[in-house]
């Protein structure tokens, strides 16, 4: 029942409709600019859904989604759209501190900038790795470039 | 006091697997500790990109070295659920047999290796000497101790013969004799209560802030299980309890675990005594539909996530696997800070870390 008050709270705030998203998805799920998303958690919390499963990060055709699953019994999506040229969200280990490792390898593997993350040094990635995000790279596996980000 | 720090890890004997821990003392005492993640990453989820759906199967079976079913069994379940397709229900008992045996078996792996830690070399030979009962199942079984390669898209790939039902039916009381023998020694023995009475504290405030999943999680007085909250498979027509305790230490994870690994015991029997007859395989195609699916199951610690995005071809366009160690390793440094050295031993090895999982 949470998540379902916490659903039509959450699409006040959302750009579209479920229909209009990709058929197919098991659960509920809210579209949303990388500016609402700390609104959008605190109402999550404030419905005392505070268990995030994890951050997905989906890169496809020049554009980057992040969908941070919660759950409560069942689960809710928030669908975060990257803006190409600003490249950042917000942190939220300020309220949840267990986003920290989700957080850490979306930057490191998508190459976003997360307002607030302390990044002193590598989590996932070889220190001396200088390449590009690896899992925002067109490219697929087996193709020579897959080598470019090692010195 | 000057304060000295300590690197345990990538290589180290107190590590199975490789990450890095730099522990900072002053004196005896932890005052401060990072770690390191990657040195196993292999770019899983990266490759799951460019191999057929049927072929991802073997791949994410080798995500871990330990609980390697249930991570098919999830991949499977999102892809089934984008295909639309119901999976018998033999097949998904014989799934979920698997899923409880691998329980058990990571379960008494993990006494083994908590018990070497604090140096208690007699519990470490009786749970692995008592773990290859169940491993000598799963080889029956699926044909391969650790690695099952029985799940496939739409149900398993091996039935259960009326033979290998007879063996588990006698098999398994005898490891529940043997595993309510360990219970007995590390509930009385003095010295593994002193070793693991209040050490590596995690409040129930804690668990929900970090996320934290599994038996840690049900450890610390959190009563969370998806195969009751929210079922998968048919385990809502199966009867078991979820094991909490409200002292959130090493101690009470070891307890917890136990207990579980007894309910897991029966939870096999009542798979096999129920197990419906029929077919074990539905027939799935090759293309899967444009969409997206979540699926969820418990891991032997705890929640996996997997997420499935689909652009119509034949392979994959997105796996996004989430796996229960991430969120236990984020208390790591909280649970250190205090404890003497001795200590981080068993603390490293009380959360049961599985790096692999963790790296992908």
């Amino acid at each position: 029942m949470t998540i379902f008050t916490a659903w039509n709270e959450l699409k006040k705030l959302s750009l579209a409709d479920r229909d209009e998203l990709l058929p197919g998805f098991n659960e509920k799920q809210v579209l949303l600019t990388s500016n609402q998303l700390i609104e959008a958690v605190k109402i999550l919390l404030a419905n005392n859904i505070f268990h995030l499963s994890t951050i997905t990060g989906v890169y496809q055709e020049n554009s980057l989604q992040l969908l941070y699953h919660f759950w409560k019994g069942e689960g809710i999506t928030l669908r975060v759209e990257i803006d190409e040229q600003d490249n950042q969200v917000d942190s939220l280990t300020e309220w949840i501190p267990g986003a920290l490792f989700y957080e850490r390898e979306i930057t490191e593997m998508f190459g976003v900038k997360i307002n607030g993350l302390n990044m002193s040094n590598k989590m996932f990635l070889p220190d001396n790795w200088e390449g590009d995000a690896p899992m925002r790279r067109a490219i697929r596996v087996g193709n020579d470039e897959q080598q470019q980000g090692h010195k | 006091m000057s304060r000295v720090t300590i690197p345990i890890g990538p290589q180290h004997p107190l590590l199975k697997e490789p990450v890095s821990f730099n522990i900072t003392l002053e004196g005896e005492n932890v005052v401060e500790s990072t770690l390191r993640l990657g040195y196993v990453h292999r770019g899983i989820e990266k490759l799951a990109e460019s191999r057929s759906y049927v072929k991802n199967i073997t791949l994410f079976e080798r995500v871990c070295g330990i609980c390697s079913h249930i991570h098919t069994t999830t991949y499977c379940q999102a892809v089934e659920g984008l295909l639309g397709l119901e999976i018998p229900r033999r097949g998904s008992y014989i799934r979920m047999l698997l899923c409880e045996l691998e329980r058990i078996h990571s379960h008494l792996l993990w006494l083994g290796v908590l018990a070497k830690n604090i140096g208690l070399n007699t519990v470490f030979m009786y749970a692995w000497r008592d773990r290859e009962i169940v491993l000598d199942l799963m080889e029956e079984i699926s044909g391969g101790r650790v690695s099952h390669a029985i799940n496939t898209l739409g149900g398993v790939r091996k039935d259960l013969s009326p033979t290998q039902i007879k063996k588990i039916l006698t098999d398994l009381p005898v490891l529940s004799a043997k595993v309510r023998e360990l219970l007995k020694i590390i509930d009385n023995d003095r010295s593994f209560k002193a070793r693991t009475r209040g050490i590596g504290y995690l409040s129930p405030q804690d668990v929900h802030r970090y996320c934290v999943v599994g038996p840690v999680a049900r450890a610390s007085g959190v009563d969370i299980d998806l195969r009751r909250d929210s079922p998968y498979a048919h385990y809502d027509e199966l009867k078991f309890k979820v094991i909490t305790m409200e002292d959130g230490d090493v101690w009470a994870r070891a307890i917890v675990r136990i207990l579980e690994t007894i309910e897991s015991i029966n939870l096999s029997r009542q798979i096999v005594e129920k197990l419906p007859d029929g077919e074990i395989v539905a027939r799935a195609k090759r293309k899967v539909p444009e969409g997206e699916f979540v699926s969820r199951s418990e891991a032997p610690r705890g929640e996996v996530i997997y997420f499935v995005k689909s652009d119509g071809s034949q392979t994959p366009k997105r796996v996004k696997v989430r796996t229960p160690t991430l969120t236990a390793l984020i208390t790591l440094p909280m649970q250190l800070e205090g404890l003497q050295m001795a200590d981080v031993s068993a603390v490293i090895a009380g959360v049961d870390l599985c790096i692999a999982c963790a790296d992908r």
